[in-house]
């Protein structure tokens, strides 16, 4: 082999070698390439929508919770999707101009507390925690750095008002601060379940009884006022108001008077609405009877203390008689033939000791008396110094005329649950249910009368405390109505208290319950009424109880002669 | 042995462009997954605003407006009657009936039969 043709073959070879690098080198060099191109189509894009990736160190804002339905499946309550508007303060060119920018185009945004909290060092800053979409654009438009659009869940009210302090309220982070949000915050955030929570309140019925007692709370010209119906049979409230109200999709604006929950979070001398009480206690004692009599001629003297009727009669009065025209008098001798041990026991047994339980966040501890004196037993007879929300005192009065079973008062659909049975005797029942319906037919409660319905009640009208229990404000009263429909059978008791109210010409001045509350409660009876199906109350049963009005007569007058009372039995009369 | 090594460099290559073009597919297809999901996202948004908006339209204190601008006014309970006190079609046919009473003058006078139903207005008031 000459040398000349091995040096050429070497290098031929030499060639084809670095061909081949080349073609390696290149090789490695494009995929190289082709990855950064993939990376930045990749990654790219997000990166520079991101900004500094803070969000993924905050999370969302707002917690997403359960929406809340009412029985029928309306929507009450419902978290829509928003954004909130934070910013990098490090990134901002000029802070002080950025803060002045932001507060220009957002509303309820202050230039100093935003120049504050762009504060230098500082990595993340809240500028607006609910922003409307022409907000957002026009913060797009200003073109700054550093800005970052957080997705924040949003709770909405679409009934605004009606349903104030059942539902309460959320705060910015989405965390329940009353009603039933802050009651059963830890069910509505469950991750778990996003099924609707279904309440067990009806927007129908709640919309008729705020409107009755939005009239009357306004007509009376009165401090307060507190509604509620509740479901006899199953404990279930299917409305429940309280005056002065709030818009919960503006929890954060509402004044502590209207958050005031009065139905559940004010304890009241509900007066002689615990009549009712008395009466089941001395009837169930067995040591009065319904044919009993009591000597109402007079004021009663106990110690220093005096105890008269506001409807005096001034005559002997008979167990329906002094219910019916709801006798103090009458109804603290009942009370002493029942004894101090038989009334306390059925206070205690009706709940009216207990703490409330309801799925609310409000929820006050009824003041009991701290001794048990002659003057105290009497005074409770007639509902001074004891003090209980009037769900408390709704939901004893369920189990007297109902079925005798006492009921945890429940806002969500089938949480309710008996509580105790009180073991009453039927006869009892009855006997209550008789004594509701004279009250309504002959008595104080005659202005929640219903055409159609028979409906049972007793009115209360008591003085309001001074504080530290020093006695009685004078002129300032708390009226109230309990009722019952229908009262053969009751289904539904609507309770309505008004806290001050002042007398009208209508009402010749007056502002007892009967002349104040009770009509509230007729309207909304015969509003709700045929709403909830409830069927017009028979004739037979009309005859029923007329019959044991013969048996024990109701005379409306201070002579007492019997002839009187025979005539109101008359048709017409 | 060298042809052997540079079409098997070729055959890599091949392969691994395929392999970065399916890379590439999955990426797009996994975007385009994404971009779904997030107009989901953005549409149960929408029907969630949707439907608060549909409850406050339908409240009750609107509807109740509504309703008496259109002369409808809500039922009572005098206006409900149960299923059995709505008589049968013969007890109808027979108070439709006009029967001829003879009167002592001679002449007579057509009568109808009034069907027993309860008077719900005497409930109450």
């Amino acid at each position: 082999m000459r040398p000349g043709a091995a040096e050429g073959d070497e290098l031929r070879r030499l060639r084809a070698r670095l061909r081949l690098l080349s073609v390696v080198f290149l090789l490695a060099f494009a995929s190289v390439g082709m990855r950064l191109v993939d990376l930045e189509r990749r990654y790219g894009g997000e990166e520079r929508a991101a900004g500094s990736g803070l969000e993924e160190q905050r999370g969302p804002t707002g917690a997403w919770r359960r929406d809340l339905r009412d029985r029928n499946g309306r929507l009450v309550a419902t978290s829509v999707p928003g954004l909130a508007l934070a910013v990098d303060p490090s990134r901002l060119p000029d802070r002080r101009q950025a803060a002045r920018a932001l507060a220009r185009v957002l509303s309820g945004v202050e230039e100093a507390e935003l120049r504050k909290r762009f504060r230098a060092g500082k990595r993340f800053a809240w500028v607006k925690r609910r922003l409307s979409p022409a907000e957002q654009r026009a913060v797009q438009e200003l073109g700054l750095p550093g800005l970052l659009f957080l997705p924040a869940a949003r709770r909405v009210y679409p009934q605004r008002s009606l349903l104030a302090h059942l539902l309460g309220g959320v705060d910015v982070d989405g965390r329940g601060l009353a009603g039933v949000e802050f009651a059963l915050d830890r069910t509505l955030t469950d991750p778990r379940s996003e099924e609707a929570l279904r309440l067990a309140v009806d927007v129908r019925v709640q919309q008729l009884l705020r409107e009755e007692l939005l009239a009357a709370y306004r007509r009376f010209r009165a401090k307060g006022a507190c509604g509620l119906v509740l479901d006899v049979r199953s404990g279930e409230l299917l409305a429940l108001a309280s005056l002065p109200d709030f818009d919960p999709n503006r929890f954060a604006e509402a004044t502590p008077e209207q958050r005031r929950n009065r139905c559940t979070g004010s304890v009241y001398e509900l007066g002689s609405l615990f009549k009712v009480i008395t009466a089941a206690a001395a009837l169930g004692s067995g040591r009065v009877d319904l044919a009993d009599r009591f000597d109402a001629t007079q004021p009663l003297r106990i110690g220093r203390n005096r105890i008269d009727d506001d409807h005096a009669k001034r005559r002997w009065l008979s167990v329906p008689e002094i219910l019916a025209f709801s006798s103090n008098i009458g109804i603290v001798q009942m009370s002493f033939a029942a004894g101090a041990e038989v009334q306390r026991r059925y206070l205690e047994r009706l709940g009216l000791r207990d703490p409330l339980r309801v799925e609310l966040a409000a929820r006050e501890q009824p003041l009991w008396p701290r001794e048990w004196k002659d003057i105290v037993l009497a005074t409770v007879a007639f509902g001074h110094g004891i003090a209980v929300t009037p769900l408390h005192f709704a939901r004893a009065v369920a189990a007297l005329v109902g079925d005798g079973r006492l009921r945890r008062a429940t806002l969500v659909k089938g949480g309710g649950g008996v509580l105790r049975d009180l073991e009453l005797p039927p006869q009892l029942i009855r006997d209550l249910r008789f004594l509701l319906w004279l009250t309504v037919e002959r008595g104080t409660g005659q202005r929640a009368r219903v055409p159609g319905y028979l409906v049972g009640g007793k009115t209360g009208t008591a003085d309001k405390p001074l504080p530290g229990g020093r006695g009685y404000r004078s002129g300032e009263v708390v009226s109230s109505f309990v009722g019952l429909f229908p009262i053969e059978d009751p289904r539904y008791l609507v309770l309505v208290l008004l806290d001050e109210p002042q007398g009208t010409e209508a009402t010749f001045g007056f502002r007892y319950g009967g002349w104040t509350a009770a009509p509230a409660v007729g309207r909304v009876i015969a509003r709700a009424g045929p709403l909830l199906g409830v069927p017009p109350s028979t004739p037979r049963a009309r005859r029923a109880l007329l019959a044991r009005l013969q048996v024990y007569p109701v005379v409306n007058g201070r002579t007492g002669r019997r002839e009187e009372g025979f005539a109101a039995l008359r048709p017409g009369g | 042995m060298s042809r052997v090594a540079v079409m098997l460099l070729f055959l890599l290559a091949g392969v691994a462009s395929l392999v970065l073009g399916l890379k590439h597919e999955v990426a797009r297809l996994e975007e385009e997954r994404r971009a779904v999901l997030a107009a989901v996202k953005q549409l149960e948004g929408e029907i969630r605003v949707l439907r608060a908006r549909y409850a406050y339209l339908a409240r009750p204190q609107r509807l109740a407006a509504l309703a008496a601008e259109l002369g409808m006014e809500p039922a009572t309970a005098s206006r409900m009657v149960a299923l059995e006190d709505i008589g049968t079609r013969a007890e109808l046919a027979w108070a439709l009936r006009v029967v001829a009473l003879p009167l002592p003058s001679g002449a007579s006078v057509p009568v109808r039969a009034r069907p027993v139903v309860p008077v719900i207005g005497e409930v109450g008031r």
